[in-house]
């Protein structure tokens, strides 16, 4: 077959480019500017899928997001996509697609037994049958899952690049039908800046198949003008194939742009989809309207097409899908199809279920002879692949039953058309309600909840008069309203149009047998629900819509019911007896059509932009020296330094060892660092911190501890006063940024009559800890200008000098015990002085250790690391750090710690744990029992916060918080492991190593 | 010590020895890091006289409002909140300045905070120089909205930042040290659809400052 119903001249495909594509393992030819289905159609492909749950053949049925069956897997391997519309899916050179829901083929497919079976599987059938027993569905789905199938995920990881941009306009026009340009000419022309995306590849809406001339010329020809115009304003963005998908909260929406898929090849680096970010001051919804399929026996056959569909596909891309075609409609706008499909050479009748149609539309019809049964409906259609007759019967006077079948037609495209519904699903996601327009049988907008309006179509204008005409005055009242309003708006163009006769109502035609009873009457194609489920539901008891959408599967799927609700919905509220303005519409939710997963990743993947990754003036050296990373925070911080042939284990004792006996040095930049300056910051401070700080003299420094209100631990450090109204302090490296803001809020919102500033400076300085019985001798050989005598410069000191040349910030201070001190310099120079205590140091055989030997040391000393051995839940006196919560001033948390709950007995208390076995090391976080038992649940106690092995004291040590620990000491206490064995505990004070503190007080 | 103690920017990492990546008549945007800048933070009282003078007498430049900067003999002033400032400075007479300011500011509450090695300055610029913003900043960088003159704290990417408006095709993006080599990352990958070029840097002496 080579596109034997391509219609010679005409259309918007161009015929000189020529495109080759596989669809289910054959070759096809179409042209550039054709969709799947549009090039299938052409090749006379008919049937393109199975459906859901019965495996029934399905053909195209419409030409846009709507379309409810034709679903495809395009491309293969890491590049492919499932579950794309045909309808949607423009062909490019080499493209492989694939029918989802078949196997082993759409032609033969195994699934059509569930059709056989079909009585069987009634709405709820795998509610009823499947959930019980429980256990069973597993094995149930497993088996009803693959015969289903919505596609196949890709396995490897996706090559493409997706992006992600944010946007800002006045005026956001959604859609570029009609309506949508006119919007954004007349806000463009206000002076407002304009965005306007479209889904489809090309701008232009209904008009790139009208009828209806415009300023006497074809409409493309004013549609080519408008976009002249657009184009040629630098503040409007103009997104074909880009689909709105999801409308959020002041004025947000999202907008996935398919970039380079209709591009054979594509220029490097250039993102396959674009993920939109738009803020906009105003919205114009200009979405149009979707036509309502009509719901009879059998319309779902290959061949039963919405009308408009037929339309398209004859004037956009020169297919006529039909050989002899029916029309069915219960209103005019399906006239035109009828006018397209004689045109076009097909012949063709008209089925309109209204008594007495009328008017001019119906006059032009009779005008080209073309037979009209009024009054009637369809009442079955025939042929399975492909539909060969339909059956036609007269209905009655009330129109509510069929008084006679009233013969049959041959055809091969029944084109329906119930009505239209317009595309409120931006409207609803944007928070408003949609209401029901009696007159005009739909739901239209209802009022604005955000910025927003909607146009044409969208906003129930059936007429191109009237969407043109709402279309501008909506651009001037959105530009106006974004504070835009200058030049003359431009001019409607001149068109004549017909008036139509009214719509009758039809949601359900009647047919010569019950629902349920004669043929499928499907309601949601996509997902197998028939009018009969939907009457079944309402028998069951169901009421609510969205519990009937649960129960038959309604509006689920791909397509969220693009097609199906409104019928749907208008069936389950005749079966209740209720108007449908009562039984109202399901939730729309974002996302309007299916988004990729790559379009919302965008770039942020992978280790170098997932996160930040932040770095240390000394991280260079760092990698240098084959330091293996631990992520604390978003910092990368050295873990330890293996050397050729340690593990972890043997790595830390070495580190451990050498900062014990000699020196060790660590990079301790990652800590936070405020400034906090100004008269009133030692008052700050007493607020902020449980002990006092009034009485600090300048040069010394103190470690404090933040409370939240709650009287929990929030955060630890030393600070230093290193000025009479000057404080340098430090916080925990994750902390750091809470803190700053924490103390930010109090001094903004409680306490702004203190006269005090804070400044971060966590990134001005690198700081090097260096720690160890050598480092005074090593400090003095790099800095004069300090004296490092200890009665000079006493433990828990500051002095400011020159280390190594660089103005530097010297601190003795120690977190493992040592003797050390922390040398604070500009971080530019980092590396320089780094480089230089460690030449200087390598007589003494400076060790540089980690963050596992930091914690090893400190542990040995008992030293808590907040966030660790503190988990929210601790309080100072929890840590048996009475000593540092002042009795005589106020301070953050004070008035909690005296809470009922934070002063009773059994409160988990920290302590230290001796395994019995010494060479055993207890896990973090392991649970601990005053016995072990076989009777579950065995009572907790408590549990161990850190836990190493100590290369100094040759054994295991562990800190954990048990229940009333502190006045257990010398009891047991029992951890059991994931492998099944138990280990025994001695609870000791924690404090393991020098408890007098002799070490760092030489 | 005879010796100079070296400096090194935040962006040590990056190769910024020569030109490089596309010519620059075909590069959409140009990327370049100013680490020749010394950058103190300022707090004060805009209203209190003994503040805006000693500005204004030390620096030869006003306080900007919010969300604006002035420039002038070498200082640039960035206004960063009501009571927050950005001074910036390649001026020969830093070092002078900086001990003006400090000895001024001492007879009022203010403070001046030396930042110089806790952030820099990368530079974007080019024809796309918005576009690659406007992927990682929520912020409407349109010249309407956003005129050059004018500063502002965002985020770009998962970075805290200062956006200064150089021109109408010129950013200045102020990030911290440790973020620095993550955000010129993530801009080389963003502007590598629109043709990206790393223009050399001198890594110019940044003077070690007080302590």
């Amino acid at each position: 077959m080579t596109q034997s119903f391509r219609v010679p001249s005409g259309g918007r495909i161009d015929r000189s480019k020529p495109v080759g594509f596989d669809f289910n393992g054959q070759r096809y030819e179409g042209y550039c500017g054709d969709t799947l289905a549009s090039a299938l159609l052409a090749n006379g492909v008919r049937v393109v899928a199975r459906s859901y749950k019965y495996h029934r053949p399905r053909g195209v049925m419409a030409a846009g997001a709507e379309e409810p069956n034709a679903l495809v897997q395009v491309g293969s391997g890491a590049t492919t996509i499932p579950n794309l519309r045909a309808t949607q899916t423009e062909i490019v050179d080499g493209m492989q697609a694939v029918s989802m829901n078949c196997w082993p083929s759409v032609d033969n497919d195994i699934g059509t037994v569930t059709g056989a079976f079909a009585r069987m599987l009634p709405a709820g059938f795998y509610y009823k049958t499947f959930m019980w027993p429980p256990q069973m569905w597993m094995k149930y789905e497993h088996v009803i899952r693959k015969a289903a199938g919505f596609g196949t995920a890709p396995t490897v990881a996706d090559p493409d690049r997706y992006d992600k941009v944010n946007a800002h306009c006045d005026v956001l026009v959604v859609g570029a039908g009609p309506a949508g340009l006119a919007a954004a000419l007349s806000a463009a022309a206000s002076g407002a800046r304009v965005i306007v995306a479209d889904e489809q590849s090309e701008f232009g809406g209904s008009l790139l198949h009208s009828r209806t001339p415009l300023d006497d010329a074809p409409a493309t020809e004013w549609v080519e003008k408008a976009l002249r115009a657009l184009r040629d304003n630098a503040d409007v963005t103009l997104l074909p194939r880009s689909t709105v998908y999801g409308y959020f909260d002041h004025n947000f929406l999202t907008i996935a742009e398919r970039v380079t898929d209709h591009l054979a090849a594509a220029a490097p680096n250039i993102p396959r989809e674009r993920l939109w970010r738009v803020r906009a001051k105003r919205v114009v919804l200009a979405t149009g309207a979707i036509e309502r399929p009509l719901v009879f026996p059998n319309n779902d056959r290959p061949g039963v097409m919405l009308a408009s569909a037929v339309s398209v596909y004859i004037n956009r891309y020169a297919v006529t899908p039909a050989m002899r075609a029916v029309v069915f409609t219960n209103n005019d706008s399906a006239y035109s199809t009828a006018l397209d499909l004689a045109d076009a050479g097909v012949p063709v009748s008209v089925v309109d279920a209204r008594t007495n149609p009328g008017g001019h539309c119906f006059e032009a019809l009779q005008q080209r002879g073309i037979e009209v049964l009024p009054g009637c409906v369809v009442t079955n259609v025939r042929g399975t692949k492909r539909i060969s007759v339909v059956e036609i019967g007269r209905l009655n006077g009330a129109g509510d039953a069929i008084a006679a079948p009233s013969g049959s037609l041959g055809c091969d495209v029944l084109a329906m058309s119930g009505g239209w519904s317009p595309a409120v699903h931006l409207h609803a996601q944007s928070g408003a309600r949609p209401r029901f327009d009696a007159d005009a049988a739909c739901f239209v907008p209802g009022e604005s909840v955000q910025a927003e309006c909607s146009v044409g179509a969208a906003n129930g204008a059936m007429s191109l008069t009237e969407c043109f005409a709402q279309g501008f005055a909506g651009g001037v009242a959105a530009a106006k309203a974004a504070g835009r309003s200058s030049a003359v708006p431009p001019k409607l163009p001149k068109l004549d149009e017909s008036a139509e006769a009214a719509m009758q109502p039809l949601w359900l035609v009647p047919s010569l047998t019950p629902p349920g009873r004669g043929a499928k009457q499907f309601v949601d194609y996509q997902n197998d629900t028939t009018a009969a489920d939907i009457q079944l539901a309402a028998r069951e008891g169901y009421r609510s819509i969205e519990h009937v959408k649960r129960y038959t599967a309604l509006g689920f799927g791909t397509d969220q019911g693009k097609l199906g609700n409104i019928n749907g919905m208008a069936i389950l509220a005749a079966s209740l007896g209720n108007s449908i303005a009562a039984t109202g519409t399901t939730t729309f939710r974002p996302a309007y059509t299916p988004v990729t997963f790559g379009t919302i990743a965008g770039r942020d993947l992978g280790a170098e932009r997932f996160d930040p990754v932040r770095k240390t003036a000394l991280h260079g050296w760092h990698v240098e020296h084959g330091a293996e990373f631990e992520n604390v925070g978003q910092w990368k911080r050295p873990w330890y330094y293996p050397q050729s042939g340690e593990d972890i284990r043997a790595a830390v004792n070495r580190e451990c060892l050498a900062t014990r006996n000699s020196i060790g040095i660590l990079d301790a930049s990652t800590l936070g660092k405020i400034d906090v300056y100004g008269p009133d910051a030692a008052e700050f401070l007493n607020r902020i911190y449980t002990n006092a700080w009034s009485k600090l003299e300048v040069g010394r420094c103190r470690y404090g501890l933040m409370l939240g209100e709650d009287g929990m631990v929030m955060d630890d450090g030393v600070s230093a006063r290193i000025g009479e109204h000057h404080y340098y302090m430090t916080t925990t490296t994750g902390g750091a940024a809470h803190v700053m803001g924490w103390m930010e809020r109090w001094l903004q919102t409680e306490w702004p009559e203190l006269k005090v500033y804070l400044t971060s400076v966590t990134d001005q300085w690198a700081v090097m800890s260096i720690a160890g019985p050598k480092s005074r001798s090593l400090i003095s050989e790099l800095c004069d200008d300090i004296d490092f005598a200890s009665s000079a410069f006493p433990f828990m000191s500051f002095r400011r000098g020159t280390v190594a040349g660089v103005p530097a910030r010297v601190f003795r201070i120690s977190f493992s015990g040592e003797l050390a001190f922390e040398i604070n310099v500009p971080a530019n120079f980092g590396r320089y002085v780094w480089d230089k205590v460690m030449a200087a140091g390598q007589p003494y055989g400076i060790t540089p250790y980690g963050t596992e030997t930091m914690h090893v040391l400190r542990a040995e000393k008992g030293y808590v690391i907040v966030g660790q051995d503190t988990d929210g839940s601790v309080t100072p006196i929890d840590l048996g750090m009475d000593w540092i919560v002042s009795k005589n001033k106020d301070f953050i948390g004070k008035r909690s710690l005296s809470r009922s709950d934070c002063v009773r007995d059994n409160r988990k208390q920290l302590v230290g744990l001796l395994t019995d076995d010494p060479a055993e090391v207890l896990p973090e976080g392991a649970q601990l029992v005053n016995e072990p038992s076989d009777q579950y649940p065995v009572p907790m106690v408590g549990h161990v916060t850190s836990s190493y092995y100590s290369a100094c004291l040759g054994r295991s040590i562990a800190l954990a918080v048990v229940k009333g620990g502190r006045s257990r000491m010398q009891g047991k206490v029992y951890a059991a492991l994931l492998d099944g064995r138990t280990l025994s505990a001695t609870i000791a004070g924690p404090v393991f190593y020098d408890a007098e503190g002799a070490r760092q007080n030489v | 010590m005879s010796e100079m103690p070296q400096a090194q920017t935040p962006l040590v990492e990056i190769d910024m020895a020569r030109d490089r990546l596309t010519a620059a008549e075909q590069a959409g945007v140009v990327l370049a890091e100013r680490g020749d800048y010394r950058h103190h933070n300022l707090r004060g009282d805009a209203s209190d006289a003994i503040f805006s003078e000693a500005i204004k007498t030390v620096l030869g430049v006003d306080l900007p409002a919010l969300n604006r900067f002035t420039s002038g003999e070498g200082h640039t002033l960035l206004g960063l909140g009501p009571d927050e400032w950005l001074w910036m400075t390649s001026a020969e007479n830093a070092d002078a300045a900086v001990a003006a300011l400090d000895a001024a500011l001492v007879k009022t509450f203010a403070t001046l905070t030396d930042l110089s090695s806790a952030q820099t300055v990368i530079e974007v610029q080019g024809p796309h120089a918005g576009d690659v913003l406007g992927k990682g900043t929520p912020f409407d960088l349109h010249a309407r909205e956003f005129p050059p003159g004018t500063c502002t704290q965002s985020v770009l990417a998962k970075a805290a930042v200062v956006i200064q408006r150089i021109d109408a095709a010129a950013f200045h993006v102020i990030v911290r040290r440790s973020f620095a080599d993550y955000l010129w990352r993530w801009l080389e990958d963003a502007a590598s659809e629109y043709g990206c070029r790393i223009e050399a840097a001198e890594r110019r002496q940044n003077r070690a400052g007080t302590s």
